[in-house]
């Protein structure tokens, strides 16, 4: 080490890597991220599931560039290009499908990832912007997602944006100019797919590994949650690593990379069974009329959009229209998911985790578990799926089971929101332990 | 009265749209019937694409298709080229149609779409049921008529294979002496539509009459009405041959898809068990 | 936690793990880099090319596409194929074609299976240009016995595509796989029936 002086100790050996230290912060960053960064002890199942996001991030990143090479962003080739992909490019089909189900597998592992923060206060303080930050995350997903559908041209996917972007036209006034302004065109076409194409492929993107890269940040700032809801912060120092770190946090790197590891092997053992052997997932990643290319002057008997927007969806479809707008419907769809937004604020219960809360909490969330799930259901079937009630029900503006069942699911889903300043509050919570406990 | 008074109110508001997302009450109940055949018969998927390029292409087109994808059904370049490559010169073009596609709309209404995905898109349970559900109309500019398609364009393009076909309705409603209620009819109805050996379709109608609803179930078959160039049941197997093959086209890799995704699983079964044994041993620094 | 840590354990566990990890990300790769190779539709576009040679009159010069590159068919006169022989091999950068990216089957100054019959790329082996021909003796120069130039940077080639010393460019032209069947003329599929 002759010559420069280091700013920082070397872990290295190598020269090589001392030169890039004396340039760049390097040892710091592993430092303070991976080998220094203490995390609690105690993760279990579900702590999988943020490596994993990241996982199925670099796989839509990679295949969808792969995808880029091949696919035409126009009205009159873009269905002929994906099956020129699914059959003329070697193991285009492969990079495809691994796209397809990788777009799913992104909502089921965010989804879960969201749950996890849910049931073990991770949203609360001192981490509401890593909160923000990972809501943002999930609706620049949302649009993504949304965008990326137009995209194979088919029937679904042209239907699906009709439906979705005349849901703007239902905002009073501007509705309907707005409408034609995000489509560029007076129907879904080859402007829309193209802009489309520009929002899904670069711009999304962008705004996707920016908002990942301030999560993190605002995540190893504050340091992680775990399962008790407990600060290791605030505990007793001292561990084995070191004699300043959180009695009750260990190294991330090594321990939490192996356990993550062994995580994403399992993941990838279930993505790889899905892309091989069941890429449509019984037409629920495929669908079945997406195999027919888009027809503007044919709508398909039954539009559904993509599971993951069901919930949504079926809130959309539930409140009924108020003299003769749907604007309410809309509404109701957009404060369903914004609503997250405001979780560390309305909740006011005296701990973080669902293990010391008490049965009043655990069971509006129980409800709106229940709630997310049934309007999940309900919005990939048509309305009558559950038939219809009999001629008592005359007075009743639909007679469709399966409205009323969504209704109902409706009001519980916001009162797991609304009301949750109140329930959290008045929730005889047990005694918080004061270190981690390992089961 | 002040509730029921506004959920009036907010019905009369709703109407409109609700009469816009009513839907049409599902049609007839279909039942399909008839053979099938597997995807790994390399013979099936031989006779169902002699089948394919003989009577399907005259009008339809496969475009993504090659020709050179069917050398993976064991043939090869010569057998491709002399006995199933018609209307083109190279292994490497695709399958084209040999109509206009301005002619065919002016003679089925519609151009005949495309046919590289569409098992895909109706699986190879409808397609099949589909072809074996034409019967003779003479009410139709073609001719023909389908019973799980009514009144579509398409005429029965396997007729010469198939021969003349009839559909047979029976209809079952209340006589007083064998079916003397509603029940019995529906029964007796449903009796033979779940006996029928083949394409069969349920339907229940209600009219009144006389402040009277008469209820009537009607079973709707498909039956052979003279001789064509295959037996009934050889017309039913050559459907099931044509419906594989197009299920073929659809996804040509299929069969390799399966094949590398077993490998794959085998390997990530020895990294799993790799990484497992990687993370108990580091965990015991932990517990 | 007081449980020594048993390092060489470790350092195997770690070398198991890394193996089927390279595996699997090899085999992850793998379809991505076969994915950029030409796909069935380049390789259909790319499919061996027929000329009809029955109307090529001595001294004409078919131009032919193959695979998005000119193919020159060059039907020589006798005087030009005598021409040939009497190049000084001094003036030739490689009089054999030794080093020329040619088929086995066409041998000697001619480079053809038959006599006046040459299927030359017209791609100049420098950087790419096509050259014109400059088929007058005496044309560029004396001594100039007719051929082709490149008007990019000066390369001279004779009737056999062979390079002149003195030449930028630094190999013959290339001749593709070809196969003549009495009239026809097939480019892309060998004498000996191999495909390129």
């Amino acid at each position: 080490m002759a010559g420069t002086p280091s700013n920082h100790p070397s872990m290295f050996k190598s020269p090589l890597m001392n030169w890039v230290n004396d340039r760049f912060p390097l040892t710091a960053l592993i430092k303070t991220s991976a080998s220094e960064y203490y995390a609690p002890k105690n993760f279990n199942f579900w702590y999988y599931f943020g490596s994993l996001a990241l996982v199925v991030l670099v796989i839509q990143i990679a295949t969808g560039i792969f995808l880029t090479m091949n696919y035409k962003p126009d009205a009159a080739y873009a269905f002929g290009s994906v099956e020129y992909i699914m059959r003329d490019v070697d193991y285009g089909w492969l990079i495809r499908y691994m796209h397809s189900t990788g777009a799913s597998a992104f909502f089921i592992v965010v989804y879960l990832h969201m749950c996890r923060g849910l049931m073990y206060g991770s949203y609360r303080k001192p981490r509401e912007l890593t909160w923000i930050f990972g809501m943002l995350i999930y609706l620049a997903l949302m649009a993504e997602a949304f965008f990326g559908y137009l995209l194979p041209w088919g029937q679904m996917s042209f239907w699906g944006a009709q439906v979705i972007v005349n849901i703007f036209s239902a905002i009073p006034f501007i509705g309907p100019d707005l409408a034609v302004w995000i489509r560029g065109d007076y129907a879904i076409g080859d402007a829309t797919l193209n802009r489309f194409f520009a929002f899904h492929v670069i711009a999304l993107p962008l705004v996707l590994l920016g908002l990942v890269v301030a999560h993190l940040i605002a995540l190893h700032e504050t340091g992680s949650n775990n399962p008790d809801g407990v600060e290791i912060n605030q505990g007793p120092k001292g561990n084995r690593w070191s004699k300043d770190a959180p009695a009750d946090g260990i190294p991330f790197h090594p321990y939490y990379t192996v356990k993550d590891i062994l995580g994403v092997v399992v993941f990838l053992m279930v993505f790889t069974a899905i892309v091989f052997f069941m890429p449509e997932m019984g037409g629920y990643f495929l669908e079945y009329n997406n195999f027919i290319p888009a027809d503007p002057l044919k709508t398909p008997a039954h539009i559904a959009p993509v599971w993951y927007f069901t919930p949504y969806y079926s809130i959309l479809r539930a409140v009924p229209p108020l003299f003769g707008s749907q604007f309410p419907g809309v509404i109701a769809m957009g404060l369903s998911v914004v609503i997250f937004f405001a979780l560390p604020w309305l909740d006011r219960g005296a701990v973080k985790s669902i293990r010391y809360r008490g049965t009043l909490y655990k069971s509006f969330f129980a409800m709106f578990l229940v709630c997310f799930v049934v309007l999940g259901y309900l919005g990939v079937n048509s309305t009558d799926v559950w038939g219809q009630f009999g001629d008592w029900s005359n007075f009743l503006d639909t007679k469709d089971r399966a409205t009323w069942v969504a209704r109902l699911c409706t009001v519980g889903y916001f009162a797991f929101f609304f009301l949750m300043p109140w329930y959290t509050a008045k929730d005889k919570t047990k005694p918080e332990p004061a270190r981690v406990t390992m089961h | 009265m002040k509730m029921k008074s506004i959920l009036a109110v907010l019905a009369t508001a709703m109407t409109a749209a609700v009469s816009v997302t009513a839907f049409a009450s599902g049609g007839p109940e279909i039942k399909y019937a008839g053979a099938t055949a597997s995807r790994t018969d390399l013979e099936s998927l031989q006779r169902g694409a002699r089948l394919f390029v003989n009577h399907c292409l005259n009008c339809h087109s496969a475009q993504y298709v090659r020709y050179k994808t069917l050398m993976d059904l064991n043939l090869t370049e010569d057998q491709v080229k002399q006995n199933l490559m018609f209307g083109a010169e190279k292994i490497g073009e695709t399958m084209k149609t040999s109509i206009r596609p301005a002619d065919a709309k002016e003679w089925f209404g519609a151009v005949p779409p495309d046919l590289s995905v569409m098992a895909r898109s109706y699986t190879t349970e409808k397609l099949a049921g589909y072809l074996r559900s034409f019967y003779q109309d003479e009410s139709r500019p073609t001719g023909w008529n389908n019973l799980v398609s009514p009144n579509i364009g398409m005429p029965h393009a396997l007729a010469e294979l198939s021969g003349p076909t009839k559909l047979v309705t029976k209809s079952f409603t209340v006589d007083g002496k064998e079916l003397k209620t509603d029940h019995d009819a529906e029964g007796k109805a449903k009796g033979e539509f779940i006996a029928a050996g083949t394409m069969a379709s349920f339907e229940h109608h209600s009219k009144k009459v006389d402040g009277k609803t008469i209820n009537t179930y009607v079973v709707n078959t498909i039956a052979n009405a003279g001789p064509g160039a295959m037996t009934p049941q050889q017309y039913d197997h050559a459907v099931a041959d044509l419906v594989n093959f197009m299920d073929f086209i659809g996804e040509p890799h299929k069969a390799k898809r399966v094949q590398i995704g077993i490998l794959m699983m085998f390997l990530l079964a020895f990294l799993l068990v790799a990484a497992y044994a990687l993370k108990k041993e580091y965990w015991r620094d932990v517990h | 936690m007081s449980e020594p840590v048993n390092t060489s354990r470790r350092r195997t566990l770690i070398a198991a793990t890394a193996v089927p990890s390279v595996v699997t990300g090899a085999a992850v790769v793998t379809p991505f880099v076969a994915s950029l190779a030409p796909s069935e539709r380049a390789k259909a576009a790319g499919a061996p090319v027929t000329v009809d040679l029955s109307k090529l009159k001595p001294g004409e010069k078919a131009a032919v596409e193959w695979r998005g590159k000119v193919v020159w068919v060059l039907k020589r006169t006798p005087e030009q194929v005598a021409a040939l022989e009497k190049i000084p091999a001094s003036q030739l950068q490689d009089p054999e074609s030794k080093k020329a990216s040619q088929p086995d089957y066409v041998k000697g100054a001619t480079r053809s299976i038959t006599p006046d019959l040459v299927v030359m790329e017209g791609v100049c082996t420098h950087l790419g240009c096509s050259p014109t021909e400059k088929g007058t003796p005496g044309e560029l120069g004396s001594d100039w016995p007719g051929g082709f130039y490149c008007p990019c940077h000066g390369s001279k080639f004779d009737f056999a595509g062979r390079v002149f010393t003195g030449s930028p460019a630094p190999a013959n032209l290339v001749i593709p796989p070809h196969k003549i069947d009495g009239v026809v003329l097939t480019i892309g599929v060998g004498q000996d029936g191999k495909e390129a």
